[in-house]
């Protein structure tokens, strides 16, 4: 047991006297103290053990070890582990545990939907086992419908659910909010270096209505600090997308070209910079309202873009090299009869792209195959919003710091802040026989194969 | 200088942390590694061959020796296998692989269970 035990430290003594850990370590002491011919029950094994080899459980293993192992399973192994035993519950909630978890070579990365209507924010994610779309393979016969549950969660970006139920953070009003006009940018995105959270605004004070002023706020911090002026007015926040310690935003620039580029707050050293998009990207259509058929995001920890404005087809470019322009690099051509708005959200196993159409309908391509496998998702009524995370297990007290930390309970304050339950169960149905290049993708999601 | 801690291990004669079983099964990896240090599925091969039969106290005891060893290949070879032999399966099965008990309070562990019921289903059967 020596192996184990040193692994904790002095603070984690004191959590573990805990009157259910007191009697657990009470029952080790004694069996060290007093060795007995025959271990206690909880160590039988099949076969007694001779004197001479001490009977090995997996609890001799070192602490770190058995994160390790830990960290290795998939999301839903690891909540069930978590009932296994009350050390394992620590072990889950350590932050090496989500050190090591991160630190896997293929990023475990998850989906989750929120329903989106214009009067509420739903506070339910749904979480989609990606695993299960992966095992549905074409060719489907129009009459079978392969029905995947859709797992209702709890758990907000920037939340984790634990024992007490799922938690959230609020940033702290002060009175110099009261000065603030017009429309908000907002960004929220981590430091790697210094492990802080940051939110970050573009905002217009009553004091200067025609210039926005940058302002961040370090979670655990008092109030919101001043960066100076932002050197770009952006009139809308365009698909922030957040990748290496940057949120980037999608902007038309104001001169008579009115090119499109992006540009990037860098949570690190706080400040500005811009990249320009793939050449002749999206060239015909520069006008500002034409945004829409452009897109942003990430698929296999590049930022990507997706142009929509064509008819027949649109484009997917991946930025290989992050900050390199140059690396650039049209990774899809994909025949789409109609044109966009598709909008890809992640890269999945097998190689196929995930995407939605229109907010509504959800769609799996295949890039080899060239076809599309439509998913249609009941029980949403709304327009729908994909969000791609990596889990993290840690409470949010441990993993944001900081004496200023507002840390509340979701279903204590959901209706303080005006957030709603969503729908408790979703189902995800894949229907029609595979789309190949020549088919029409579907707009009203009636299933019908036409 | 993967071996420094083996030089030490024969050296050291009351040494309960590596049984003279277990020995002959890790330290010959690194050789076998050598040989087919190109060819991966034949590597993969051998190792599932190693492990096929081998009981959970036997896997916990091949990771203590690596561990001991500061065998870092095998160490995480075999916490791949233990991961994947856990994977997808339900408490029970887990609680009885390792040989563990349950020590929650009454009612923590079903708390506990209902918050992520989802992550129950579809698990394999025991």
């Amino acid at each position: 047991m020596k192996f184990f035990f040193q692994y904790f430290t002095n603070h984690r003594w004191r959590r573990i006297r805990k009157s259910t850990k007191r009697r657990r370590i009470r029952r080790t002491r004694r069996r060290e103290s007093t060795p007995t011919p025959t271990p206690p029950i909880s160590q039988i094994t099949k076969k007694p053990p001779s004197p001479s080899t001490p009977c090995t459980t997996i609890m001799d293993l070192p602490g770190h070890t058995l994160i390790d192992i830990l960290s290795r399973l998939p999301l839903n192994s690891i909540l069930v582990s978590r009932c296994v035993c009350t050390t394992w519950v620590c072990l889950i909630s350590d932050p090496l545990f989500t050190y090591f978890y991160l630190s896997r070579p293929q990023q475990p990365l998850e989906l989750f939907l929120r329903s989106n209507s214009l009067s509420h924010v739903t506070i339910t994610l749904h979480w989609v086992d990606t695993h299960s779309i992966l095992n549905t393979s074409p060719p489907f016969h129009p009459n079978h419908h392969h029905q995947t549950q859709l797992n209702t969660k709890l758990y907000l970006p920037l939340a984790r659910s634990d024992a007490e139920g799922s938690e959230f953070i609020t940033i702290p009003k002060s009175i110099a909010d009261n000065s603030l006009w017009g429309s908000v940018v907002p960004g929220f995105g981590h430091c790697r270096k210094s492990n802080k959270y940051k939110v970050v605004r573009l905002v217009f004070r009553l004091e200067n209505i025609f210039q926005r002023m940058t302002e961040v706020y370090t979670l655990g911090t008092a109030s919101w600090r001043s960066i100076g002026p932002a050197p770009f007015d952006l009139d809308l926040s365009l698909f922030a997308t957040y990748l290496n310690g940057v949120i980037h935003w999608l902007r038309v620039s104001d001169n008579e070209k009115g090119s499109i580029f992006i540009v990037g707050f860098d949570f690190e050293e706080e400040r500005f910079n811009e990249f320009p998009l793939p050449p002749h990207f999206g060239e015909k259509h520069k006008e500002k309202e034409n945004l829409h058929h452009l897109n942003m995001g990430v698929l296999g920890d590049c930022l990507s873009v997706c142009d929509c404005t064509f008819v027949d087809h649109m484009d997917i470019w991946m930025m290989k090299e992050y900050g390199d322009p140059t690396s650039w690099t049209k990774e899809y051509v994909i025949s789409t009869h109609f044109g966009g708005p598709y909008r890809p959200i992640m890269l999945l196993e097998n190689g196929d792209l995930l995407m939605i159409y229109g907010k509504r309908e959800l769609y799996a391509y295949n890039p080899i195959e060239r076809h599309f496998r439509f998913l249609v998702i009941h029980g949403v009524q709304s327009v729908f919003e994909a969000i791609t995370h990596v889990p993290s297990f840690i409470p949010l007290k441990d993993a944001v710091g900081g004496d200023h930390l507002n840390v509340q309970n979701v279903k204590a304050s959901c209706s303080d802040h005006g957030f709603l339950g969503g729908p408790e169960t979703l189902y995800l149905v894949e229907q029609g026989e595979p789309r190949n290049k020549s088919q029409l993708p579907f707009f009203w999601g009636d299933g019908v194969e036409e | 200088m993967k071996f420094c801690t083996v030089k030490q291990y024969f050296d050291d004669e009351n040494n309960n942390n590596v049984t003279n079983g277990i020995a002959t099964t890790v330290i010959p990896l690194p050789n076998k590694h050598l040989k087919i240090k190109a060819n991966n599925k034949e590597m993969e091969q051998y190792e599932q061959e190693l492990l096929r039969n081998v009981m959970p106290q036997e896997l916990t005891k091949l990771i203590l020796a690596a561990n001991y060893l500061n065998f870092k290949e095998a160490l995480d070879f075999f916490c791949r296998t233990v991961a994947n032999a856990i994977q997808n399966k339900s408490v029970d099965y887990v609680r009885k692989f390792f040989g563990l008990e349950s020590d929650f309070e009454p009612g923590e562990e079903e708390k506990l269970c209902k918050e992520f019921a989802w992550s129950f289903e579809g698990v394999d059967e025991d």
